[in-house]
């Protein structure tokens, strides 16, 4: 089966610093991949190249077998492959209902499809675990924890097929993070998606990922499930320094 | 999930203050046969028009420019011109104005996607003085210094001017209002807010801050139609500092983002520069010195200060309107 | 000579177009605003000289100059601070400062142009070229002060948080530098250039009420040199001055002069609109 996210030798620098080299990739449909690394590792740009916002320096993606290397960003998030950002970024001056509301008129949708997005919007809130009355609140209002949601309530909206989440987790305390994760997971399920997520925070990752890739200083340096990077020298001494070795999470 | 039965008009203090407001201006004439109020009220339904069109391109979708004089004076430089040599009544020639104030706002639309913020205020900053000067170096065309005179007027019954100024006010706060409404004004301060996530939520952003632009232009150029036939001149001091500065004080001054502000700028600005028009030196610090407060202490504008001041509730999205009417069901 | 009087006065132009875009430069770098009443400095330090003449020339400089410094940081504390949107609302705010100030100025002190006196009298041919002393005078002056400049901002302490923070105002923050006050000796500097600016080049041309609008003139050397970099001013000073001078001395008229060195900032900002030494943007 062709692979539903490929990305075949990107590279990208900025003047002096390579930001990505030499990334190959392939995810295949419905799988949870966990991206991990040091901070500075090339994750998020990385997600910046396969999302439109940068343009690689070489090197090719293909989404659903389709090129997207040279697409606008708008264009890949129609097609089905949605972001998430890593500070939450709302809408701030507008409600959390209409943040959600954007996208039901992006291009992915026919007319036939823009006739109810009020309730379209409201009912993919609630999904996310907002009710009234913050479904009517000012995105900025919101508690960070709903922030978070709302976020990912914006990327359900497009019906996506993969789903980029660079670090849901940032900011939520031990007890919302307990909560969010049984929340990504149960979308995950329902709507068939394929993730990959950004993140530091190791338990709640673990406890979704099935699959894990380290980066550092832009290169992948493992790949494989959560034990066989646990136990990978390579990752230890990124993470730890050298001498860090003979620690598993 | 039951239906609840709710009127298509409300009787919400903000609907009356709207609807006596209206009474008042459509009945005005009556009242009072001062040609000099009338035509302050002129004045100001040409320039909240004028305000509003720049509030729909920065106040709503974020995209800030100086350029706004560009549309209202080519619109006018045009009507003006087909007026007087093709003889053709303000009745078509405005609206070809605005037509030409579309595509002026198209061509200055399309660097702002290009250049980044202070770039493209440079280069808004700068356009209309080159403009001015093109206009002088064909002085056949355009008449030079002393511009295009003698142009057909709206009407010669000030009272009948007064009413066409009325009506495009209200039918361009009508339009733009319905706009800021709709799914298009939703994108549009999807894109104020964070151009980039609007563009990954889907949104081709290009394609709607070209429409943006291209409204703004309509409207601007309406607005500089009207005033060259209502003046019967046009000349190129239009591109100066005043005219540029004007459109941007009445919105902001009124409130910008909300369309309806820039009214409220207008009828208030426009008349206390003429209370003050015996010094003509003033208006020039008279715009200075409100700018300066404005942006100080009343940055939100005096519509938004109002609404929040006395409850008001803001338009917003129409969307809510149907899920208020139809009200969630907590067990589905 | 042609040749020389091009030479000679493109020397002129360059030193007062530095001058002023290196105080311009100097706050857009640091503060990250346009501050449009750049040119209202100029035009105030020279009206301050020209009332403060029966002082005699000595005390009337160093008065105006102080007068300049407190109306440049009295610009940033109360004008430019408290906004809330930088960009936009910095550049409209000081834009409608500058045209109240003129229409203050045209109102106390009428609208005709005022000369100010030279600091000394007679002249000098070189090259077949008739140079007043003063001019001279200004080039070897500016000159000075540019050097000054070059040594504070790249030798002094206060000069490396300038540079930090014109890099990066969060990590500046973070290394203890204290950004207001950084802020605070930028605009005196801003606004002690403009004034020199005044002090050295109004007497060679006289001030009105809008000689603030020479503000716009330095917008082409910006974008050539690269918006908020010092060495960009000074490179962009140098060609657009001599670019301007050349075009009025051969094809004629100060008018197409400016005309063109507009027209080529619209291309560059097209092109290549980081310009030489900015930086580069990505997107």
């Amino acid at each position: 089966m062709t692979p539903i996210l490929e990305i075949k030798n990107l590279n990208k620098r900025f003047g002096g610093i390579t930001a990505v080299k030499d990334f190959d990739l392939q995810i295949e449909k419905g799988e949870i991949v966990g991206l991990i690394g040091p901070n500075g590792a090339g994750k998020t740009t990385l997600f910046n190249l396969i999302t439109g916002f940068l343009k690689p320096d070489s090197g090719t993606i293909l989404f659903k077998g389709k090129n997207i290397t040279k697409l606008k960003p708008h264009k890949i998030a129609n097609m089905g492959l949605v972001r998430t950002f890593q500070l939450i970024k709302p809408f701030k001056r507008m409600l959390a209902i209409e943040n959600v509301a954007v996208g039901c008129y992006s291009d992915r949708f026919k007319k036939e499809q823009k006739a109810d997005v009020p309730q379209k919007a409201f009912n993919t809130l609630k999904r996310v675990g907002i009710n009234p009355p913050e479904t009517f609140k000012f995105a900025s209002s919101l508690s960070h924890g709903y922030s978070r949601r709302l976020d990912i309530a914006r990327a359900l909206v497009l019906e996506p097929d993969v789903l980029l989440l660079d670090e849901p987790f940032g900011g939520l305390g031990t007890k919302e993070s307990k909560l969010l994760t049984p929340l990504i997971k149960k979308l995950q399920k329902e709507d068939d998606l394929t993730l990959i997520i950004i993140e530091h925070k190791m338990r709640q990752l673990m406890k979704l990922a099935e699959k894990l890739v380290v980066m550092q200083f832009g290169e992948k340096i493992a790949e494989g499930n959560c034990k066989e990077i646990a136990n990978d020298p390579k990752v230890c001494e990124a993470y730890l320094g050298r001498g860090g070795n003979g620690y598993s999470s | 999930m039951t239906k609840v039965n709710k009127p298509k008009w409300e009787f919400s203090s903000k609907n009356v203050i709207f609807l006596l407001l209206l009474i008042l201006l459509i009945g005005f004439p009556l009242i009072s046969s001062g040609y000099y109020i009338l035509l302050i009220l002129i004045f100001a339904n040409v320039g909240a028009v004028y305000a509003a069109s720049w509030d729909l391109t920065a106040g709503v979708t974020g995209q800030f420019s100086f350029g706004q004089v560009l549309f209202f004076g080519i619109a006018g430089y045009v009507s003006g011109y087909l007026n007087l040599n093709y003889g053709l009544s303000p009745l078509l020639t405005i609206p070809i104005g605005g037509a030409m104030g579309v595509l002026a706002g198209l061509i200055v639309g399309l660097p702002s996607l290009r250049l980044k913020g202070p770039y493209f205020m440079i280069v808004s900053l700068i356009f209309p003085g080159i403009l001015s000067g093109i206009i002088f170096m064909y002085p056949e065309l355009t008449g030079g210094e002393t511009g295009l005179y003698g142009l057909s007027p709206i009407s010669d019954n000030i009272v009948i001017t007064y009413y066409a100024s009325l009506f495009m006010m209200l039918i361009s706060m009508f339009i733009l209002l319905k706009i800021l409404s709709s799914r298009i004004g939703l994108v549009f301060r999807s894109i104020r807010e964070d151009p980039d996530v609007a563009e990954a939520t889907g949104i081709n952003t290009t394609k709607y801050k070209l429409l943006a632009w291209g409204i703004s232009g309509l409207f601007a150029g309406i607005a500089g139609g009207f005033q060259t036939h209502q003046l019967m001149t046009i000349n190129p001091f239009v591109f100066g500092a005043v005219y540029s500065f004007q459109a941007i004080l009445y919105a902001i001054f009124g409130g910008a983002g909300t369309i309806i502000g820039s009214v409220a700028g207008s009828y208030i600005l426009t008349t206390l520069n003429e209370l003050l028009r015996y010094i003509t030196d003033l208006r020039a610090i008279l715009y200075a010195v409100v700018m300066i407060i404005t942006f100080l202490f009343l940055p939100m504008g005096i519509y938004r200060w109002f609404a929040v001041k006395f409850n008001i509730e803001l338009g917003t999205w129409n969307g809510l309107k149907k899920l208020r009417r139809e009200p969630y069901d907590p067990d589905s | 000579m042609l040749i020389a009087e091009i030479l000679i006065s493109g020397l002129i132009l360059t030193g007062l177009y530095s001058l002023l875009s290196l105080g311009f430069a100097l706050i857009t770098g640091v503060a990250r605003v346009f501050n449009l009443a750049h040119g209202s400095l100029y035009m105030l330090c020279a009206y301050f000289i020209f009332y403060l003449k029966f002082m005699g020339l000595g005390p009337s400089i160093v008065i105006s100059l102080i007068l300049t410094v407190i109306s440049g940081l009295i610009i940033f504390q109360f004008f430019i601070g408290p906004m809330k949107k930088k960009n936009f609302g910095a550049a409209i705010v000081t834009l409608s400062l500058a045209l109240g100030i003129q229409e203050l100025v045209k109102i106390f002190c009428g609208p005709q142009y005022k000369a100010l006196p030279y600091v000394v009298n007679g002249y000098i041919t070189i090259l077949g070229v008739r140079v007043v002393y003063q001019k001279l005078l200004t080039l070897i002056v500016s000159l000075i002060i540019i050097v000054l400049l070059e040594l504070f901002i790249n030798r002094t302490r206060i000069g490396k948080s300038i540079r930090a923070v014109a890099q990066n105002m969060d990590v500046a923050k973070l290394v203890g530098i204290n950004t207001r006050n950084t802020f605070m000796i930028s605009i005196g500097i801003s606004a002690l250039l403009a004034g020199i600016a005044a002090v050295l080049f109004a007497p060679l041309n006289s001030v009105s009420p809008m000689s603030w609008t020479i503000v716009f003139s330095i917008f082409p050397v910006m974008v050539l040199g690269g918006l908020g970099s010092l060495k960009g001013a000074l490179v962009g000073s140098v060609i657009i001055a001599f670019t301007e001078k050349i075009i009025e001395f051969t094809i004629g008229g100060g008018y197409l002069a400016q005309t063109v060195t507009f027209a080529v900032m619209l291309i560059i900002i097209l092109v290549r609109p980081s310009g030489i030494f900015g930086k580069k943007i990505e997107r």
